[in-house]
């Protein structure tokens, strides 16, 4: 799996542990993400663009606590020396 | 809430059936507001989540605080005994206090404050809140209590409720004051509500036990009335923290 979409499933599962399937039914309505396995989510358009706009979907909840949450999981998806052009919004 | 406010502005006399009938049946709506609040939950994965599990234990207190009402009615109609203490009531109003920490210990969860708490200054606060509440509890309502002649249950009862009170509301206020800064969003004033809902009930207990206390306690008066408020506003929160609610789609 490459390294947006290893995030993606991240925050996607750190926001579930919160809200629950409310999370993944939020995911599913992001644009460009395709959610048909929850486990290895997929992007029809350009995954960053796709990132900033499930961070924004997750915000409408708690606002900036839930832009801390995804920004959490996403630091935490990313392993030691790994690198990756990552979205101002999660940086 | 209409017939409390009138039986309380015309000022009823204590037996009036008015004001016994509005003190017997407000139960109603703590339980409907828990019954639909374990809906919500529901919708939030229940005990999945932990939004699910916050909600799921303020339904559970709400519902064991209608209970409470009602083994009070029933023993008031039924064996003619005013407010027994301690009876099977306090399973209810005392169950409740447990379930309420829970709820915003999963709350706290949810708001992301564990992070917040491992700063100095926020765990000094904590610290700070929690005991100057557990204090001041203990100095209004126990400071010359006499554990002579009294049960081993009684006294826990007696210790446990102004304690178990102020610490639930000392979270409450914590997990204000580390969240309001960054809470943002839908659930935002579902939040605050619930957390309003919690002084408010905090009040009501407060205010119950010190005219408990002081012998100046009367059926149907400010106190089920504030009782009826704190229902009223968690039970409006837990409503508004339906996912079905349009304002949430």
């Amino acid at each position: 799996m490459d390294l947006y979409a290893e995030i993606t499933k991240k925050i996607i599962f750190a926001q579930k542990a919160i809200l629950g399937p409310v999370a993944v039914s939020i995911a599913s309505k992001t644009p460009g993400l395709d959610m048909h396995d929850t486990n290895h989510p997929s992007f029809s358009s350009d995954p960053k663009e796709v990132l900033v706009q499930l961070v924004k979907n997750y915000s409408e909840f708690f606002g900036d606590i839930s832009i801390e949450v995804c920004k959490e999981a996403a630091h935490d998806a990313l392993k030691q020396g790994e690198s990756i052009d990552l979205p101002d919004v999660l940086k | 809430m209409l017939w409390g406010i009138v039986v309380n502005l015309l000022n009823l006399p204590e037996d009036h059936d008015l004001r016994i009938w509005f003190a017997d049946l407000y139960w109603v709506l703590p339980f409907g507001g828990a019954i639909y609040g374990f809906s919500s939950s529901r919708q939030w994965g229940g005990h999945t989540s932990a939004l699910g599990k916050s909600i799921l234990l303020f339904a559970g207190g709400m519902l064991l605080q209608a209970l409470g009402q009602i083994f009070y009615s029933i023993y008031a109609h039924v064996f003619f005994v005013e407010a027994p203490y301690p009876s099977l009531g306090d399973i209810g109003f005392f169950g409740s206090i447990p379930l309420y920490i829970g709820g915003l210990w999963y709350l706290g969860k949810v708001l992301n404050l564990s992070k917040s708490l491992k700063l100095t200054k926020n765990f000094l606060l904590v610290v700070g809140v929690i005991t100057l509440l557990l204090s001041s509890s203990y100095f209004i309502f126990l400071k010359d209590y006499d554990i002579a002649e009294i049960s081993v249950l009684q006294s826990v009862l007696d210790f446990g409720y102004p304690l178990g009170q102020s610490l639930y509301v000392g979270m409450a206020s914590l997990v204000y004051m580390l969240s309001v800064g960054m809470l943002g969003g839908k659930l935002r004033s579902r939040v605050l509500l619930l957390l309003l809902a919690l002084f408010t009930q905090y009040l009501a207990d407060f205010i119950f036990l010190f005219r408990i206390s002081r012998d100046i306690f009367v059926v149907g008066g400010i106190s089920d009335m504030l009782y009826l408020t704190a229902y009223f506003l968690m039970a409006v929160s837990l409503v508004l923290f339906n996912p079905r609610e349009e304002a949430l789609k």
